[in-house]
């Protein structure tokens, strides 16, 4: 998982002075950063594909197909690999979300996976305190850790692949709107 | 977002919202530390007001202006108190107290002290100063003027010389009394005239209130800052500069260093980091601390140069501003100092790139300059065979000189070629124009060789050669007349003559353009015309300038209305002519008097008759027209030949004299406007339509 970050500042103050004086613009850099997350998105979604190509899941005995809603038996399945509700899951965000209590840092750009068996996929075996001791967890972890490494399995993967290119485009693309926006006040103040 | 997505974060962003977090955890600090001491809790009380306004992140670099310019007031202020004899300075009691309370009236400390070094000025006396500040104060928020304006106003007031900025305010000097007797009696005036107005100022204006207030906090804050920073500055012109030099000097020679050493340098940070947060620990100077290495980040960036590092360094600065806020996390810190350290590596390949790049630039200079030794070695050698076999060369060039001789020789060969290449050019021109002239010329023999040149043909040649008609005659003429011989003079006059020139003149002009072939006229051309033509020499030379220069021929959109303008002017002109003239014959004609009321006469009373259809008032002051129109109505004439005539010179009552015209007008006209326009629009569609201009043309 990513360690070191590159940290940008007034992205957001950028974003509003450009939407209030420099909408051409805007619309450029918009368009980069679109780009890089779309990128990155499409890019986790191809892997849940690639992954669950094979069984129509990741792992054999991991049931595919729709969540059936019927089920008495269990209040709280075991939720089932459906390949296109996992794909449907990966999205990208700018939205700024919490604050990071650490450095104080909230995300300007971020992938999310949302679907429950693609976030069980990503973070499965990665918990150090509760570790289950049930035989069919224990081996589920074993096999997905087997075939798909460690935890940080779709999404996190290709964050910690491409986040530098990424997060170089976003700096670029945010210095220049910066000099935009300033030579649109300027030229507005002139 | 769904309720417990996975989010993973590729991009961080430090915001607004980010330092609200930071503001809300620096008040809890506040409230909860006990490591730090009263003065700091007092301070991140402070800081944590000041920070609802103020970027935190600029908020290091702002504190150390704000001192600096404090410390210069003050150390002004101590210097003219100490010139007073005063023991007092910035560091008194009293002068704080005095200091802290101006700042509470929303001046700030900056302001205070230049009042009060001006003051001490002014009255003398440091204390005398301070006691007059508060009277000062409300002058200053009573008059709008500064401060340090009010104090000296004051000052000038206790040496007897009231102000106008005072009398303004009502203060009357008074005639009696010593100096200090007088300006007792002054302020008395002024502090029952201004009482309250520094505090009312202070309690309307919350703005400038905290303004001051928070200036005061700055500088606080910045002269915690600014022994550290001065140190730093000491030790980066001392130590650090002389070391990175050397460094660098050392890596350009033996760059396989250069990682390494960018990997130590990283390193070194991060030990700095570690010790650094021992120190905060241990000092509690945690801000101080943080402005340091802030500071040494941003001035490595600076040293090395390279902006891309300099840009992370601002990045890393904004970071380590924001991490200053978290005084309660020390571990936090630890962690972004590492985080620093670690992202100076990841910068190192950028750093190791750009010295390879000097690297590279420094070896290809190093074998440019062994190259040209070996080029001067070879020269030497070259000379010193030469001179073996007894050949000895005039000068003996170095090659700086020999290069130097080169390029001249290039460069003038570069102007040869240019030369030639624009005859070249000219040539081609020439031979363009020849070819062009040769071309027409053809065409012209073709098109006379029946000896004649129509309409069509000319209009023919102008098509072929893009030009008008009108410039294919006048081109024509000229050719014609220049090539033509004294002997074969007949057949370019009948071509004038056509054209409508009188003989007389074709032959002139054909006299003028035979001079002229060669383009200028010698004197004993002017002469000959002077003679032949009986002429002045101002004449015929503005005659050859008129051969010369030809027709004016204008290609733009407006010339068939500008020559159907001036071809009415013209038939205007000529009917006008004609009244004249008929007018000038009836009274003089014995039989003009003989008119009759009856006018419609002429072509056997028609109702479209020229005399039936002028207006009443017409036939009442000619009446002799009238007459003499409805008497010789029988014969038409040639309106062309008419306006030719008319133009030419004949004009007068005694060329038409013999002459009447009838002007049967189709349709009936009312007026005199009428007929005029009826005429006008006949004559304009002829000419548009290239039809020869007669009245049976003229539907009339």
């Amino acid at each position: 998982m990513a360690q070191e970050r590159l940290v940008i500042t007034g992205l957001h103050e950028t974003l509003a002075g450009l939407k209030k004086f420099d909408k051409d613009n805007l619309t450029k850099f918009n368009a980069v950063i679109n780009k890089e997350l779309r990128q990155a998105k499409q890019a986790a979604q191809a892997l849940a594909v690639e992954y669950a190509a094979s069984n129509d899941a990741p792992l054999r005995n991991w049931k595919a197909g729709s969540q059936s809603t019927s089920s008495t038996s269990n209040k709280h399945p075991f939720p089932r690999w459906d390949t296109a509700q996992v794909v449907q899951g990966i999205k990208s965000s700018k939205a700024q979300g919490k604050v990071r209590k650490g450095d104080y840092t909230t995300s300007a750009g971020a992938l999310l996976n949302e679907s429950a068996a693609g976030r069980i996929f990503e973070l499965a075996g990665r918990g150090k305190r509760k570790v289950s001791t049930d035989p069919r967890s224990i081996a589920f972890k074993k096999n997905l850790h087997s075939r798909f490494g460690e935890t940080s399995r779709l999404i996190y993967r290709i964050v910690d692949r491409d986040r530098v290119r990424i997060e170089m485009a976003f700096y670029y693309a945010l210095e220049q709107a910066k000099i935009d926006l300033q030579k649109a006040l300027e030229s507005q103040k002139s | 977002m769904a309720k417990g997505a996975v989010i993973a974060r590729i991009i961080s962003e430090y915001s607004d919202k980010g330092t609200k977090a930071a503001t809300k955890d620096l008040q809890n600090f506040s409230k909860h530390s006990n490591t730090f001491g009263k003065q700091f809790e007092e301070m991140g009380k402070k800081l944590a007001k000041a920070f609802a306004v103020v970027e935190i992140v600029k908020f290091g670099f702002e504190s150390i202006k704000v001192a600096e310019a404090v410390n210069g007031a003050f150390s002004k202020m101590n210097v003219a108190f100490a010139n007073t004899g005063s023991t007092l300075n910035s560091t008194s009691p009293e002068v704080q107290d005095l200091v802290e309370k101006m700042t509470g009236l929303a001046f700030t400390s900056a302001e205070t002290a230049d009042a009060l070094a001006r003051g001490a000025t002014s009255f003398h006396s440091a204390a005398t100063a301070m006691e007059n500040m508060s009277l000062a104060a409300n002058v200053a928020r009573t008059t709008g003027m500064t401060l340090t304006d009010a104090m000296v106003a004051l000052g000038k007031a206790a040496s007897g010389k009231v102000p106008k900025s005072l009398t303004a305010l009502g203060v009357i000097m008074p005639k009696n009394g010593t100096a200090a007797e007088k300006y007792k009696i002054i302020t008395e005036q002024l502090t029952k005239a201004l009482n309250g107005q520094a505090e009312a100022y202070a309690q309307t204006h919350p703005i400038e209130a905290m303004k001051a207030k928070f200036e005061e906090l700055t500088n606080s804050l910045g002269q915690l800052l600014l022994p550290a920073f001065s140190a730093v500055v000491k030790v980066i012109d001392d130590h650090v500069i002389p070391v990175i030099v050397k460094m660098f000097n050392f890596l350009r020679e033996n760059p396989k260093y250069v990682q390494p050493v960018v990997d130590a340098f990283a390193l070194l940070v991060n030990i700095l980091a570690k010790v650094g947060v021992s120190i905060l620990q241990e000092a509690s100077y945690f801000l101080k601390f943080a402005s340091v290495v802030l500071q040494v980040v941003r001035a490595v960036a600076f040293l090395a140069g390279n902006k891309d590092m300099e840009k992370w360094a601002k990045s890393s600065a904004d970071g380590l501003g924001n991490t200053s806020k978290s005084l309660s996390e020390a571990a936090t810190k630890l962690d972004k100092f590492h985080m620093t350290a670690t992202k100076l590596k990841a910068t190192s390949p950028i750093v190791v790139k750009s010295f390879s790049s000097i690297t590279t630039a420094t070896n290809a200079a190093a074998n440019a300059t062994k190259n040209l030794t070996k080029e001067q070695i070879q020269s030497a050698k070259v000379l010193a065979e030469l001179k073996k076999m007894g050949i000895t060369p005039t000068t003996e060039k170095d090659p700086i000189e020999l290069e130097a001789a080169r390029l001249n020789l290039l460069k003038q060969g570069t102007i040869e070629e240019k030369a030639r290449i624009d005859a070249i050019i000219a040539a081609t021109a020439a031979q363009l124009a020849s070819n062009e002239a040769t071309a027409r010329y053809a065409d012209l023999l073709t098109a006379l060789a029946d000896n004649k040149i129509s309409t069509e043909e000319i209009s023919v040649l102008a098509s072929k050669w893009g030009i008008s008609t009108m410039a294919v005659e006048e081109y024509v003429a000229k050719i014609y007349a220049a090539n033509s011989t004294p002997g074969n003079d007949d057949a370019i006059m009948k071509l004038y003559e056509a054209w409508g020139l009188t003989k007389e003149e074709a032959s002139k002009y054909i006299d003028f353009a035979r001079a002229l072939a060669d383009e200028k006229l010698s004197s004993a051309e002017i002469e000959n015309l002077m003679a032949k033509w009986g002429l002045t020499r101002e004449q015929v030379l503005a005659y050859a300038k008129q051969v010369q220069d030809g027709i004016v021929f204008s290609s733009t959109f407006a010339d068939p209305g500008n020559a159907a303008k001036q071809s009415w002017v013209d038939a205007l002109a000529a009917l006008n002519n004609f009244f004249s003239a008929y007018f000038a014959y009836s009274n003089t004609s014995p039989n003009a008097s003989t008119g009759s009321s009856n006018i419609s006469g002429g072509t056997s009373g028609s109702a479209g008759t020229f005399g039936g259809s002028l207006p009443q008032y017409v036939l009442d002051q000619n009446p002799e027209l009238a007459a003499a129109v409805g008497a010789t109505a029988n014969r038409s004439i040639d309106i062309a030949n008419l306006g030719s005539t008319a133009t030419s010179g004949m004009g007068g009552g005694g060329g038409l004299a013999t002459t009447n015209v009838t002007v049967n007008v189709q349709g009936s006209v009312t007026s005199e406007s009428d007929l005029i326009s009826t005429i006008r629009q006949s004559l304009l569609n002829s000419q548009l339509s290239g039809k020869q201009i007669t009245a049976l043309a003229l539907t009339l």
